[in-house]
């Protein structure tokens, strides 16, 4: 068991409901719980998996750790502090700790900002150094990502650079900052399978060098268990189990976890 | 492994002249857009040239341009290629400064009431609730009043407006239209994932709407400025004709009133005639224009697929 | 005679950049009752196969070479009435995220009927219904669930109902493209099976296309590997996933997680995109190869055969060992 104070993220009894307007009138209302009494922890340094299909929550869960949504109960803690209602300057230091790497490529970058401008905004925002050393900071986690020479991706704008390189300059983007935890929300799913094992790579060289903790959210069990240590598995909401990665793949106990390793592809029948 | 020539050439050039250069290509493609852009040349010479004609002669001056031997309204000669109106002064200048005007007054009035269609459209669109309402209802209740005829009270009560007044007063009314267009884009945009990515950086609201949705938004308010020139010059136009234009100003409206008001509609052609197809053919240049820019912003429309 | 046998096809798009050679030199053979799988990439070209195989490519597209012997007709050469007549009765098509092919304000069952009566004006309402009903039970759809709006089905279901669709005019081929993507892979594992029984219970021929590997391998007899609009390997099943020989089909099957084996590929990073206006006039894979020399680079791979049934497009990855390089 690892100590509290070794605990970055911590959700206590998570609800979220989405209510679309219904009926004739629009007065009535109709209610999907999107995720019911979740909880768990995320100990700092580790790779935590969330794996789920769509429709199970898995995104919200990301989008609420982000502030993205507001849960509508339970509590949400960063380094053991409550964070579910902050305003100020304490809203101002979650969002230097605490970032995200989005799904589509296509659409998470800005069309009409540059690849330096894209990296370097963060820093601009939080203020961080000038304009000089900015553009050494941009340059540094450009090599990092695997863009490189820098030089030759800075001026580009997104329709000049392919998916996999976009997906690479969200993660630029996502970890100049140095956050203490990212959330990786289905990073490679608009991804061709070759591009996607380097973007794996890259989220590992990258954990490894900054000391980063990651949330990695996908429906594949297979990317889980490659990248993460531990793994929790999500369904209609809920959170049906969760533990160490290779326990879940060799000892599924819930039937919902058996059903995701049975249906999974394999080569040799 | 790559060519470092080919990259050395991206770092050169940025968004706008490579993306300006493609979408050249659409444009110039497209039929309307160049019919349109030739009127709109033809007319811009035209403006051009009225700086000119009272240099060649005192007498070719749009307003106090007297013709020491002509000072009724006679036909096309020599010396009058389109003739000269009621007092002698020449009709091809008096067309000429009217182009000039209209350009002046289509584009000024269109560019302010696009730039406050769109601040706060995108106010609008982004923020959403209380604000979104209170400026939508605004919007709407300017643009349910007939922009001419609040035009036509405030002239009856102050006298005769000045032409920059009109030009304030079109773009007043005229914001509207162009701020729900902006405000549905704003609200499509707000979804996406670039703007969240902005948040969970840690953008303030200012950030977000004029750095990142603005740029967005802004080829839309381009294409909605083009329409706006057209009816700006019409109600331009339909002012002066109507006696509450600037009478300092030579439009093609005012050449209109003047016609109409010294009897002269039916017994001048030359006189009648110019202007009003003039104004038609301005608008319908500016109209094609913005229909050509729709197809250059709309992917969709474009009639080219490529492969996977 | 092969049901199906495409000789030398090549295919581009005009575009405003250029002319994109989006196929190049493809041939291949379909035997009735057979399934064959085409793997890549996006932009390798295969959903513009598919689509040429029904001539439904769009007009900016030209096929510049090739032939394609449906039967012995060459569906090339044939009217585009003729080719409306064997459109749908004789060869059917499952479209990249078909679900949304559904026309949201119509009855399910209705637009199924309706594909049905299209194609065969002769038949009578209560024949269809029928045939409908027939369907719907193949594909595992429940009967009651037939009057209702797309809306009302998951993503698994309306999947199912275009499969049900592109079977409704019993069809002698079936080319699915990506039939499962966006779909869960609970999901996606069912529609496979459903897949497999139809084309058993039918004796249908598949063309399958997936960027997925393992999804193509679980459904397909035979595999062509396709890499920027070139086949680059071809073989029975078992032969391209336990002896790959082309260095891209070693990436790509290294690149696929599974359950299996914690794999662990530390790949390079692979470079840029094979520019398909100006192709390279050697090997198109040359630039993101890990054993390619100077003469991949300048000249073009020739077809090497490792077994009469597997054949691949390289020539540096062989081991000259093991397989007898006949030229």
């Amino acid at each position: 068991m690892k100590p509290p104070d070794n605990i970055i993220i911590e959700l206590e009894q998570i609800s979220k409901i989405f209510r679309t307007k219904t009926g004739f009138l629009k007065r009535d209302y109709k209610e999907v719980v999107a995720l019911n009494n979740v909880s768990f922890k995320i100990f700092r340094g580790e790779f935590f998996g969330l794996v789920g299909q769509s429709g199970s929550g898995k995104t919200t869960i990301g989008r609420l750790i982000t502030k993205l949504e507001t849960p509508d109960h339970g509590r949400l803690c960063l380094e053991g502090k409550d964070i579910t209602t902050i305003k100020g300057k304490a809203y101002k230091e979650f969002r230097r700790k605490v970032q995200m790497i989005f799904q589509d490529p296509y659409q998470s970058v800005n069309p009409y900002l540059s690849v330096s401008d894209t990296i370097s905004e963060p820093l601009i925002i939080h203020r961080i150094g000038n304009k000089n050393n900015r553009k050494d900071k941009v340059r540094r986690i450009m090599t990092s990502v695997g863009l490189s020479p820098p030089d030759d991706f800075l001026h580009r704008y997104p329709y000049q650079l392919s998916g996999g390189q976009r997906q690479r300059v969200s993660i630029a983007r996502a970890m100049i900052l140095e956050p203490a935890f990212v959330v990786a929300d289905e990073p490679t799913s608009m991804l061709d399978a070759t591009i996607s094992i380097q973007i794996f790579n890259i989220l590992s060289q990258i954990r490894k060098k900054f000391d980063v903790t990651f949330l990695f959210i996908t429906h594949s069990l297979a990317a889980a268990r490659y990248l993460c240590d531990r793994i929790a598995v999500i369904y209609n909401g809920e959170l049906v189990e969760i533990g160490p990665a290779e326990d879940i793949i060799q000892n599924p106990r819930h039937p919902y976890t058996r059903a995701l390793i049975q249906a999974h592809p394999r080569f040799r029948r | 492994m790559k060519e470092p020539d080919r990259d050395k050439k991206y770092a050169a050039r940025s968004i706008f002249s490579d993306r300006f250069l493609e979408n050249w290509t659409v444009f110039s493609e497209n039929l309307l857009g160049k019919i349109g852009l030739t009127l709109l040349v033809i007319f811009a010479v035209m403006a051009s040239a009225s700086f000119f004609t009272p240099l060649i002669d005192p007498m070719y001056h749009p307003m106090t341009g007297v013709d020491p031997d002509i000072s009724y309204s006679a036909g096309p000669s020599m010396r009058h290629w389109l003739g000269t109106d009621f007092i002698g002064r020449d009709i091809l200048c008096q067309l000429l400064a009217g182009a000039r005007i209209a350009f002046m007054v289509g584009i000024s009035a269109a560019f302010m009431s696009i730039f406050l269609g769109t601040v706060i459209g995108m106010i609008a669109g982004y923020s959403g609730k209380v604000v979104d309402t209170l400026l939508m209802r605004l919007a709407d209740m300017i643009m349910v009043m007939p922009t001419l005829l609040v035009v036509l009270i405030l002239s009856s009560l102050f006298g005769q407006l000045n032409i920059w007044i009109i030009v304030l007063l079109i773009a007043l009314f005229r914001w509207p239209g162009v701020s729900r267009v902006i405000r549905a884009q704003t609200l499509s945009l707000k979804q996406r994932p670039f703007i969240e990515a902005a948040k969970v950086a840690g953008a303030s609201h200012f950030r977000i709407i004029f750095r990142h949705i603005l740029p967005n938004v802004l080829p839309l308010s381009l294409l909605y400025m083009t329409f706006r020139v057209t009816s700006a010059i019409i109600i331009e136009a339909a002012l002066a004709f109507l006696g509450f234009g600037d009478p300092g100003t030579v439009s093609w409206g005012m050449m209109l009133q003047w016609v109409w008001k010294t009897g002269h509609m039916f017994q001048a052609p030359y006189w009648l005639l110019p202007p009003g197809i003039c104004i038609s053919l301005l608008t319908l240049a500016f109209y094609m224009l913005g229909r050509a820019m729709e197809e250059v912003l709309d992917p969709r429309l474009r009639k080219e697929v490529g492969g996977e | 005679m092969p049901l199906l046998s495409v000789d030398n096809l090549s295919i581009g798009y005009q575009t405003r950049k250029g002319f994109l050679k989006s196929v190049e030199g493809v041939s291949f053979s379909l035997e009735q009752g057979k399934s064959l799988g085409f793997v890549g990439e996006s932009g390798c070209g295969k959903t513009t196969i598919g689509m040429a195989l029904m001539r439904l490519l769009p007009d900016n597209a030209s096929i510049k070479n090739g032939r394609i012997l449906f039967n012995g007709t060459d569906l090339l050469k044939i009217s585009e009435e003729e080719m409306r007549r064997i459109r749908w009765k004789k060869i059917a098509m499952i479209f990249q995220a078909a679900m949304n092919a559904l026309n949201p304000v119509h009855r399910v069952g209705e637009q199924i009927m309706e594909a049905i009566l299209t194609h065969d004006p002769a038949i009578s309402r209560a024949s269809a219904t029928n045939q409908v009903e027939n369907l719907f039970r193949m594909v595992g759809i429940p009967k009651d669930r037939m009057r209702d709006f797309p809306h009302n089905y998951s993503g698994g279901m309306k999947q199912r109902a275009i499969i049900a669709m592109a079977l409704a005019c019993n069809p002698a081929l079936l080319i699915a493209d990506e039939p499962t993507t966006a779909l869960d892979v609970i999901v996606q594992s069912q529609i496979l099976n459903a897949i497999k029984e139809l084309r058993k219970a039918f004796e249908i021929s598949l063309i399958f296309i997936s960027h997925d590997i393992a999804v193509v391998a679980d459904v397909c007899d035979d595999i062509n590997i396709m890499f920027a609009g070139q086949v680059i390997e071809s073989g029975k099943r078992e032969e391209v996933f336990t002896s790959p020989v082309h260095p891209y089909t070693k990436e790509l099957l290294g690149s696929y997680l599974t359950l299996d084996e914690k794999t662990a590929p530390d790949l390079p990073y692979s470079g840029e995109t094979v520019n398909l206006i100006h192709p390279p006039s050697g090997c198109r894979f040359s630039e993101r190869c890990p054993v390619a020399d100077s003469t991949c680079r300048q000249t073009q791979p020739e077809w090497v055969e490792i077994s009469p049934t597997h054949k691949v497009h390289c020539n540096v990855g062989i081991d000259v060992d093991e397989t007898e390089a006949i030229k």
